[in-house]
């Protein structure tokens, strides 16, 4: 097992940039044990040979947590056995606001671990004129300092050699920080002996948080209980007197090492925020930042999903005719490989945005978004911290869902999961782009501009005043009497670090491939079973109908191919369910045919594209003008007219605005709220609203 | 002469001096963030959907609710 060394400090403290500088791309994402928050996990390979472990801890205040994300934090350093326990804490702090950044560090020092201190943005200190002596403070605490420019590399080599020198030779002189009070004193006191644990502060944490830790026992919290009770432990004045404490121990300290004066505000920033958080033009930039940010995104990702797409059609295309027995050729290319493509055609864009947004974050906009937003979310049952899941929402719910995890308050959060997919995704696109041609023409114009670009702007609108409506109705529903907060810290701006920005990025879009991956997979092969098997009697007459039919009309081999497929998709399981579900859709305006595909796409939406392509017998055509085609000259059994009239288009788009339509989400929905409950209840809300928006709209239009 | 401490509130005199909390389980955050008792305080802005305040607190910025404010009482610098 390798050594475990923990990368703990503030939000904005720097401490994504060296985590990147120490680790680099051998980063990986994964959960906290039980919990899902992010765990941040990288290799480094010390001077001597070892490898040890670097994990990022989400940035917290303190050890009195607040968020789930900063609960974490508190459980973990509370319990020796953790199996993310570190050998060895770095410390970073940011230098300018050094006195500010203190309180967890003394924190840190109490638990009896050794620690080295890093301090960031020397650089920024220097142009400031603000000069620390830190040989002063390395005397008081007894460790090792190391301060460090905001980007470069200079000074990390030096860090690196005192972990090994840390790691091998385990000394720790600082004496403890935080004298406890009497009362808290006998506690621990007495719970040192109950928890196999030797260190007063410890122990303390586990008297004020033993009801939410895991690691403890049914019978040690009892006993716990029953300690604290006994000695009068009063939980919440514990930590305001701690608190205060410790800030007196380090105030003085930190104001006579110091040049002048550390309440420096950077000027800069004030300046930019009277513009940036303006009441009008801060509201007019954070919709043009959008607008780029999806510009960007859209434009940017299209060449590589083009690349991946054609990638994945020329390898499936190479497996048809290498000669496999034909059940085994179609479960390899049109199972898992129109399964894997169904995944790896999102990652450009989330990959992109997370980007972007990273670097948003990183600058220091994504706080002052937060703030300028709070109090419209606030009125729909959401936080200002719902910001981000929601703009993250316009590329996959899935990351967007596991990013809510910074909203202390647990009905906020909720209500952030349940209405996020409301926020029309990239897996909606390419349904949207099918049918808006059914709407209205692409000739028609509005002024200078394409109609269709004013309907796929409302699509998109509809999706967000949903998620809005429904957060309010939810407000109302769900009770809560926990306060909800928002307290948010303005950080200086700063250059945003790209490789940062680049790294997450590409952590998150590997967790997203992993977590979505699995579920779009599974589902993507069941679904594919079941659209290609049916009662073996059905399916034989079939294939003696296209023989009979190939002579008769001498169709050519591709023809009767496509022929085939449609006919079989008719005859599969799928297409039994299809025309089972008919009754219940025909209401809708919608056929057997569209059955099967708003089954199918229930895997990710943008499989209804390829579903309808097979079952109008367009064989692998996957070309929009064509399908579109195809699809406008598809008449009506029962009327005559045209299938796809704008009626059933309408009512179709509407559908793929408010359904759930992804397994996926539900999942992951699972995971956060610890249970089938609300994914149920919201897949039956979503497509409850669906089922009603497309009844209203195709009624009033046909 | 002895001259009385008043408490007001951030809303009304926009820049003073924090003296006291009049929530022990907001002070608790507010304190663990660096909001502590003697802290100067000044009130910036209102966010654009109002309730939400860009308050600057020593060398720090920070956007706080309106419920948030008023724990925080202070006298004037």
């Amino acid at each position: 097992m390798n050594k475990k060394v923990a990368l703990l400090g503030n939000p904005n403290s720097g401490k994504s940039s060296i985590f990147n500088r120490l680790t680099g791309l051998s980063a990986k994402v994964g959960n906290f044990p039980g919990v899902t928050v992010e765990k941040k996990i990288g290799k480094l390979k010390l001077p001597g040979g070892e490898f040890i472990d670097i994990i990022d801890f989400p940035g917290v205040y303190s050890l009195h947590p607040n968020a789930k994300d900063e609960f974490l934090v508190t459980s973990i350093l509370a319990n020796p056995n953790d199996t993310n326990y570190p050998d060895l804490i770095l410390y970073v702090a940011d230098i300018t606001h050094l006195e500010k950044q203190l309180l967890l560090f003394t924190q840190l020092i109490d638990l009896g671990l050794p620690i080295i201190m890093i301090l960031t943005m020397k650089d920024l200190a220097a142009k400031d004129d603000l000069h620390i002596n830190i040989d002063a403070l390395k005397k008081h605490w007894q460790i090792p300092i190391f301060s460090v420019n905001a980007r470069s590399q200079e000074g990390i080599l030096e860090i690196i050699k005192e972990i090994e020198i840390k790691l091998t030779n385990p000394s720790f002189n600082t004496p403890p920080q935080y004298k406890l009070s009497y009362t808290e004193q006998s506690v621990a006191n007495d719970l040192n002996a109950h928890l196999t644990s030797n260190n007063l502060y410890q122990s303390l944490l586990n008297a004020h948080y033993h009801e939410q830790f895991d690691h403890l026992s049914k019978h040690q919290k009892e006993k716990i209980k029953s300690v604290t009770t006994s000695h009068g432990f009063n939980s919440l004045q514990s930590q305001i007197g701690e608190t205060l404490r410790r800030y007196d121990s380090f105030t003085n300290l930190i104001r006579e090492s110091a040049s002048e004066g550390t309440f420096k505000v950077s000027k800069l920033s004030d300046k930019a925020d009277r513009f940036l958080t303006h009441r009008v033009w801060g509201i007019l930039i954070f919709l043009l930042v959008n607008f780029f940010v999806f510009q960007a995104m859209f434009s940017w990702a299209s060449y590589p999903q083009e690349w991946i797409d054609t990638g994945f059609t020329f390898m499936g295309g190479l497996i048809k005719n290498i000669g496999l027995p034909e059940s085994i050729s179609s479960f390899i290319s049109d199972g898992i490989l129109a399964g894997l493509g169904g995944i790896l055609v999102f990652i450009p864009q989330i990959a992109i945005l997370f980007f972007l947004i990273t670097i948003l974050e990183d600058f220091g906009y994504m706080a002052r978004a937060v703030y300028m937003f709070d109090g419209l979310l606030v009125k729909f049952g959401l936080n200002g911290r719902s910001l981000v899941s929601l703009i993250a929402g316009g590329a996959c719910a899935i990351p967007a869902i596991m990013s809510t995890r910074t909203i202390s308050n647990q009905k906020e959060r909720l209500i952030t999961t349940l209405v996020t997919p409301f926020i029309s995704c990239s897996a909606r696109i390419p349904v949207y782009t099918i049918l808006v041609g059914f709407v209205v023409a692409s000739s028609y114009r509005i002024g200078p501009f394409n109609a269709q670009g004013f309907l796929f702007m409302g699509l998109y609108l509809l999706g967000i005043i949903t998620a809005l409506l429904a957060g309010w109705i939810l407000k109302k529903i769900i009770k809560s009497d926990e306060r909800s907060q928002l307290m948010i810290e303005l950080p200086d701006y700063k250059t945003p670090d790209f490789k940062v920005a680049f790294q997450t990025a590409w952590t998150k879009t590997k967790s997203f491939v992993l977590e979505a991956g699995k579920v779009i997979l599974v589902i993507s092969l069941i679904l594919w079973v079941l659209s290609s098997y049916g009662p073996i009697a059905k399916m034989q007459a079939v294939d003696a109908e296209v023989m009979q039919a190939k002579t008769e009309q001498s169709l050519s081999n591709n023809a009767a191919n496509d022929l085939l497929a449609s006919k079989k998709l008719e005859a599969s399981y799928a297409g039994i369910i299809g025309k089972w579900m008919e009754p219940a859709i025909r209401p809708l305006g919608f056929d057997w045919k569209i059955g099967i595909a708003l089954l199918t796409s229930f895997a990710a939406r943008e499989v209804f594209v390829g579903t309808m392509s097979t079952i109008y017998s367009l064989g692998s055509t996957e070309d929009y003008g064509s399908i579109r085609q195809k699809l406008a000259a598809e008449k009506d059994i029962l009327t005559g007219k045209p299938r796809f009239s704008m009626p059933v288009a309408v009512s179709l788009l509407l559908f793929y605005v408010f359904a759930m339509q992804c397994m996926s989400t539900m999942a992951v929905v699972r995971r956060e709220t610890g249970g089938w409950k609300w994914p149920f209840i919201q897949f039956g809300f979503m497509l409850g609203l669906a089922y009603l928006a497309s009844f209203v709209a195709y009624q009033v239009l046909s | 002469m002895f001259k009385p401490i008043i408490a007001k509130s951030l809303l009304d005199i926009k820049e003073g001096k924090i003296c006291g909390f009049n929530d022990e389980n907001v002070s608790r955050l507010l304190i663990s963030k660096g909001i502590l008792i003697g802290s100067l305080a000044k009130l910036i802005r209102v966010s654009p959907f109002g309730n939400t305040y860009y308050v600057q607190i020593d060398g720090l910025r920070f956007g706080l609710r309106k419920q948030e404010i008023d724990v925080i009482q202070v006298t004037e610098a």
